[in-house]
C-alpha cells in the first residue's frame, strides 16, 4: 500500500493541492475552471512528451521552446493575412502547418546529427539549437507580433466542442495516452528504456541506439512544432518571446512526474501529473485573491515541495529494490 | 585533409561575414558616432523605439548603431564596456536593470563620454538627458477611459476590473500600475483584481481565462497592450462583444500597439494610452546633435525647445528629476476617433516592413 502510494505520489500530491485551493477559493470549483486546467495544461504537455522520450533516451532537449516560437513565427508569418506583419505569401494553413511540423522535424534531425555523428554533448547542441532558433526567429520576423491568423489556421488552438471544451485539450489528452502505449507495447518504447539504462548494453543487444535516438529528437521536434501550431491558434497571435523561459516548466513537470534525468525510467503518465500539478497551481493562484507578489514565490515553493516529495520516493524505491532498511 | 580544406573555408568566409556586418553599420562615417544600447528588441515598441531614433539620428548626419542587450544585466554592461573602449561620441541606454547600470554610467562619465537615455534610466551616474513617456500619465489615462467607458455602458462606475500588471522592480511597471490604482480608488464600486505578469502572451491568456471564469468583469485594464493574449482569452469564453453590445467587458490598454489599433477600428478594444516612442525618441536624436555641436544645452525646466521635429502638436518641457535633466511626453487616449492618426507610432511602425 506505502510503495502504490509513494509510487503515485504526484496524483496524491495534485489531489490534496486541488483540495487546498478549493477549500481556500471555493470558485475553482467549477467546470469552467477544470477546463481552463486542462487547457493551460495542454501546450506544456506536448512539450513534455517530446523531452520524455529523448530523456528516457538518456539525452536532454533544451530546444523544444525555441522550436516551438520558431516554428509558431514563421508559420505565422508565412500565413498571415496582415498586408504589414506577414510575408504577404497568405500560404494555404494546410501547407503552412506541414511545413512548421516539417521545420520541427528538421530540428530534430540537426540536433540528432550533432549529437550522434559529431558526439557533441546533447546539453550543448541543444543549448546551442535554442540560441540559434531565438536569432533567427528575430531575423524572419523583424520582432513584430504576427496576427490576423486564418480562422483555419487558428482552429486547432482556438476551437472548443460546445464552446466549452478546446480541442487542444482532446489533443493534448489523447497524445499522453498514445505516447504512453508507444512506450509500453512497442519495440521502440521498450528500446528507449534500454538505451537511457545502459547505451552500451543496448547496442551490445543489437539495439539501433543511433536510430532510436534519432527518432526520440525528431519526435521531439515535431511536438514542439505541434505545440506551437495551438499556441498561436489559442492567441491568435504570435510573438517573438513566445514560450520563453518554458523549458524550466517542461523539466519540473517531467521530474515530478518521476522521469529520471539519468535516462531508463519513467512513464507518461507521471508526467501528466505533473504537467496538471503545475496547471492547478498557476490557475489556482490566479483565481485566488492572493496578493500579486506571491504568486511566483508560492508556485516556485509548491514546486520545490512536489520535487522534493519525487526525491524521497525514489529514496524508498531503491532501499526496497536493494533491500537496504 | 579534407577536414582542414572545409575549416579554412569557413574561417574565410567568417571573416568575410564579419567584415560585411561591421562595414553594415557604418552609413554616416564623418558624423558624431552614437550607440543606442537597447534593452531588448523583441517587440514592435522596442523596435520602434530604437528605429525611429537610428533614423532620425542618420538623418541629422550622425552615425547611430544599436545594440541589444537582451535583457540580460550582464551583457549590457559588455556592450556598455565595449562602446567606452571604441571611444563613441556619445551612449544612449536604456537600463535592463537601473541599478546594475549605474556602474557602466559611471564608467562612460569617468571616460569622459556624455550619457543619454531612452524610454528608462540608470538610479546613478551622470546622465545629460533622460527622453522617455510619464508613466503615470500613461496609467492615469487607461484607467480614466476605462471608468469613463464603464459609466457609459453600465450607467453607474461599479463592478470588478481586472488589472494585468507587470513587475513592480521595474520602474515603468510601477509607475503605470500605481497612477492606474490611484485612479480607481476614487471609485469605491469598483472591485480592482490585480494580477502580475511577465510581458508574457501566454500569462495574459491564461490570466485573463482563468479571472473572467471565476468573476464577472466590467473591465479589463493592463500595464502593457503590446502583449497579446487578453482578446483571445475574452474570446475563447464567448465573452468578446463588440463596443454596444451586451455584456461588453471595456478593455483599455498602453502603449497602442499596431495590433490593437485594428482592434479598436473593430469595435473590439475601447481604448489605449498612447506612449509616444516616436516623440521622445525624435527629441532625444536632436537634443544629442545639439548637445555635440555645442549649441544648445538644457540649462532651466520649461517648454521643450521642440527641435525641429513634428511632434503631434503635443506640449512637453524639460524638467528636473532625481537622476538629471528629462523630458517626460505626455500621453493622450487613442480610440475609434484618431486610430488612423499616422503619427501613432503603431501606425508609423509600417514603414519599417
Amino acid at each position: 500500500m506505502t510503495r502504490f502510494l509513494l509510487r503515485n505520489a504526484v496524483w496524491i500530491v495534485l489531489l490534496f493541492t486541488t483540495i487546498a485551493f478549493v477549500a481556500v477559493e471555493p470558485r475553482l470549483l467549477s467546470v469552467r475552471i477544470f477546463i481552463n486546467v486542462l487547457e493551460h495544461s495542454s501546450i506544456l504537455g506536448i512539450l513534455v512528451i517530446g523531452m520524455i522520450f529523448c530523456l528516457l533516451a538518456g539525452r536532454f532537449d533544451l530546444s523544444s521552446e525555441s522550436t516551438l516560437g520558431f516554428t509558431a513565427l514563421v508559420g505565422a508569418w508565412m500565413v498571415s493575412t496582415n498586408p504589414f506583419f506577414g510575408s504577404g505569401w497568405q500560404l494555404p494553413p494546410a501547407l503552412v502547418i506541414v511545413l512548421m511540423l516539417g521545420m520541427g522535424a528538421g530540428v530534430g534531425c540537426l540536433n540528432s546529427f550533432f549529437i550522434i555523428k559529431l558526439r557533441v554533448n546533447a546539453f550543448i547542441v541543444t543549448l546551442a539549437m535554442l540560441l540559434a532558433l531565438r536569432g533567427f526567429t528575430y531575423v524572419f520576423t523583424n520582432a513584430n507580433t504576427m496576427y490576423d491568423l486564418p480562422p483555419s489556421f487558428a482552429a486547432l488552438g482556438g476551437y472548443s466542442i460546445g464552446g466549452l471544451l478546446p480541442i487542444s485539450v482532446i489533443l493534448f489528452l489523447s497524445l499522453f495516452v498514445v505516447s504512453q502505449f508507444v512506450l509500453s507495447y512497442t519495440t521502440f518504447g521498450r528500446d528507449l528504456y534500454a538505451i537511457g539504462g545502459n547505451r552500451e548494453a543496448a547496442f551490445a543487444a543489437g539495439i539501433r541506439v543511433d536510430r532510436r535516438t534519432l527518432t526520440a529528437f525528431v519526435l521531439s521536434g515535431m511536438l514542439g512544432a505541434l505545440a506551437a501550431w495551438v499556441l498561436a491558434g489559442r492567441l491568435q497571435a504570435v510573438t517573438i518571446n513566445l514560450g520563453q523561459g518554458m523549458v524550466f516548466e517542461v523539466f519540473a513537470a517531467a521530474v515530478i512526474g518521476g522521469v529520471s534525468l539519468a535516462g531508463g525510467k519513467g512513464t507518461m503518465m507521471g508526467p501528466l501529473g505533473g504537467v496538471l500539478l503545475l496547471g492547478v497551481i498557476t490557475t489556482g493562484l490566479s483565481v485566488m485573491p492572493i496578493s500579486s507578489f506571491w504568486v511566483d514565490a508560492v508556485r516556485g515553493v509548491l514546486i520545490l515541495a512536489a520535487v522534493v516529495l519525487w526525491r524521497v520516493t525514489e529514496i524508498f524505491e531503491e532501499r526496497w529494490r536493494t533491500g537496504t532498511p | 585533409m579534407q577536414a582542414g580544406k572545409i575549416l579554412k573555408h569557413a574561417a574565410i568566409a567568417a571573416v568575410l561575414a564579419l567584415g560585411i556586418a561591421v562595414g553594415g553599420q557604418s552609413a554616416n562615417a564623418d558624423g558624431y558616432k552614437v550607440i543606442y544600447i537597447a534593452p531588448q528588441l523583441n517587440n514592435a515598441a522596442d523596435i520602434v523605439i530604437a528605429r525611429n531614433w537610428q533614423d532620425v539620428s542618420e538623418s541629422l548626419g550622425m552615425d547611430a548603431v544599436i545594440k541589444n542587450a537582451e535583457i540580460s544585466a550582464k551583457r549590457e554592461a559588455d556592450e556598455w564596456a565595449t562602446a567606452i573602449a571604441l571611444g563613441y561620441d556619445a551612449i544612449v541606454g536604456g537600463p535592463v536593470d537601473s541599478l546594475a547600470a549605474t556602474i557602466s554610467v559611471k564608467k562612460a562619465n569617468e571616460a569622459g563620454i556624455p550619457v543619454f537615455m531612452l524610454g528608462r534610466t540608470s538610479a546613478g551616474g551622470k546622465v545629460e538627458l533622460i527622453a522617455r513617456a510619464d508613466n503615470i500619465s500613461l496609467g492615469t489615462i487607461a484607467a480614466e477611459e476605462l471608468v469613463r467607458r464603464i459609466e457609459e455602458q453600465r450607467g453607474e462606475i461599479a463592478g470588478k476590473v481586472l488589472e494585468l500588471h507587470g513587475p513592480m522592480d521595474q520602474v515603468n511597471a510601477r509607475q503605470r500600475s500605481e497612477a492606474i490604482q490611484a485612479v480607481l480608488a476614487k471609485h469605491p464600486k469598483i472591485e480592482l483584481i490585480r494580477k502580475l505578469q511577465h510581458w508574457t502572451p501566454e500569462e495574459f491568456f491564461d490570466i485573463t481565462k482563468s479571472v473572467a471564469s471565476a468573476n464577472e468583469l466590467v473591465g479589463i485594464t493592463m500595464g502593457s497592450d503590446v502583449i497579446p493574449g487578453v482578446d483571445a482569452a475574452l474570446d475563447s469564453l464567448g465573452q468578446l462583444k463588440k463596443i454596444g453590445e451586451p455584456g461588453h467587458i471595456v478593455v483599455t490598454g498602453i502603449d497602442a500597439d499596431p495590433r490593437i489599433l485594428d482592434l479598436i477600428g473593430n469595435d473590439l478594444w475601447d481604448a489605449s494610452a498612447l506612449q509616444d516612442m516616436v516623440g521622445y525618441g525624435t527629441i532625444l536624436a536632436h537634443y544629442i546633435k545639439h548637445y555635440l555641436d555645442g549649441s544648445f544645452k538644457i540649462t532651466a525646466a520649461g517648454p521643450i525647445d521642440n527641435p525641429g521635429a513634428p511632434y503631434h502638436g503635443i506640449e512637453a518641457r524639460w524638467s528636473e528629476a532625481t537622476e538629471g535633466w528629462q523630458i517626460e511626453t505626455p500621453s493622450r487616449p487613442v480610440d475609434k476617433s484618431n486610430y488612423t492618426d499616422p503619427t501613432l507610432w503603431g501606425n508609423a511602425i509600417k514603414k519599417y516592413q
